[in-house]
């Protein structure tokens, strides 16, 4: 079974990543999801991390390339469902994460995406 | 006491006296001969006074200085100074420790003929001081377990996360900011955000006296945490003081959110949160239209 799953909502797509997700697989992710932004005219992305227990320097990393991979197809991006101790633990290490755009659950995800590409449509 | 003649008439009841004396005193010639010794003395070895006279003192006596170069008596002839100290007299296979006092002594001439020492069993001190050292580091130890406990208390205290409106946290900071309690407050912070889904968290900063740049690095990272938790931070309560400290620090405080007042920072908030439920409702209304198509 693969460690993540894509929801469809309309013009927007979100993402369910799981546990154990491996740098091949986010690579496989990664593909699927730029695929299908293409294909369904996809402008929204919501990455949900609910299940991610540890979030690294990889995982961030990864999620960095995913936003800037998904400006440049005009679409945006954003993280949900960090888990406080994930967000202690990112402190410690010093991880901002300054370039990804967060919200607290799915709905508030859809209004903040709604947000932003309101102002990227209007300048 | 005149001359000698007195001295051999009072001879009898001076040696009541010092045999009356509860510590122990011996006179050495300076070979270490023993020429007199009373009786406490002798018994704290096991011996009568008749058995010790005419013998080295070393051989009735054992302590690590006996017949060394630090000999309490030799010293006290040799440097013609009172010698004071403590040292363990070792008798049956046990060790008393004793406090002893050499001290020469001398003819009418002057010249140094003898020692006289005196020492003393205390055990029983040693065992006091013992007990009120011990008695000393309890009530030092249970004081510092107040104070812990007096400071874990206030911990809980000055970090409090109000919920004030729906959606809109407060961390009301009073009191100086260490790394502890700045990691303590975020926590609890986050730990607010999940559980009530805010999407503010307004920090307030009137009650902190002072903020330099580690403090303002604490402030910021709580805000960076609160940002990767879905929510916004906004700071409130910067004294013009404290923001010449900041902005002269440059942590980099100038990307947050600042209001000037509690009231302003919650009418903020609660403006922001109107905005975002029509974007919600709209978004909501555009997924049900695009889905459906």
């Amino acid at each position: 079974m693969q460690p993540f799953s894509f929801f469809p909502l309309g013009h927007m797509l979100l993402v369910s990543i799981q546990e154990d997700i491996g740098d091949d697989e986010v690579a496989r992710m990664v593909a699927g999801l730029c695929r299908q932004v293409g294909e369904k005219k996809i402008r929204g992305v919501i990455v949900d991390l609910q299940n991610v227990e540890v979030v690294d320097s990889y995982m961030a990393g990864h999620l960095q390339n995913m936003a800037a991979g998904l400006r440049l197809l005009h679409a945006r991006m954003v993280v949900v469902g960090l888990s406080v101790p994930v967000v202690m633990t990112l402190t410690d290490f010093g991880i901002q994460l300054s370039e990804l755009d967060f919200a607290l659950d799915v709905e508030k995800a859809v209004a903040r995406l709604e947000e932003l590409l309101y102002s990227d449509r209007h300048g | 006491m005149q001359d000698l003649n007195d001295l051999t008439r009072d001879e009898g009841f001076l040696s009541e006296i010092i045999n009356a004396i509860t510590s122990g005193i011996f006179v050495t010639d300076p070979d270490h001969n023993i020429l007199m010794i009373n009786k406490p003395g002798a018994k704290m070895v096991g011996k009568r006074a008749g058995e010790c006279f005419d013998r080295k003192c070393y051989e009735i006596f054992s302590t690590p200085l006996c017949n060394t170069q630090n000999c309490p008596c030799r010293l006290a002839m040799e440097n013609q100074l009172i010698n004071q100290g403590q040292t363990m007299l070792q008798f049956n296979g046990q060790e008393i420790p004793i406090e002893y006092s050499a001290r020469p002594l001398r003819n009418y001439k002057g010249e140094i003929i003898g020692c006289v020492e005196n020492f003393i069993d205390i055990t029983e001190r040693l065992e006091k001081d013992r007990i009120i050292l011990e008695q000393k580091e309890q009530l030092i130890k249970k004081r510092e377990e107040d104070i812990r406990h007096l400071q874990d208390e206030i911990m809980e205290l000055s970090t409090p996360v109000i919920e004030i409106w729906d959606g809109i946290l407060t961390l009301p900071l009073i009191g100086t900011l260490d790394s502890h309690r700045a990691k303590i407050a975020m926590e609890r912070v986050l730990e607010a955000i999940e559980q009530h889904r805010a999407s503010f968290v307004i920090i307030d900063i009137t009650g902190v006296p002072m903020v330099d740049s580690e403090v303002a690095s604490h402030i910021l990272q709580t805000a960076n945490a609160t940002r990767l938790m879905g929510s916004e931070a906004i700071l409130t309560g910067v004294g013009p003081h404290i923001a010449q400290v900041i902005a002269q620090g440059g942590v980099g405080l100038e990307n947050l959110t600042v209001r000037g007042r509690m009231t302003d920072a919650l009418h903020f908030a609660i403006g922001q949160l109107a905005m975002k439920s029509e974007q919600v409702a709209r978004a909501i209304a555009l997924v049900r239209g695009g889905s459906s198509e």
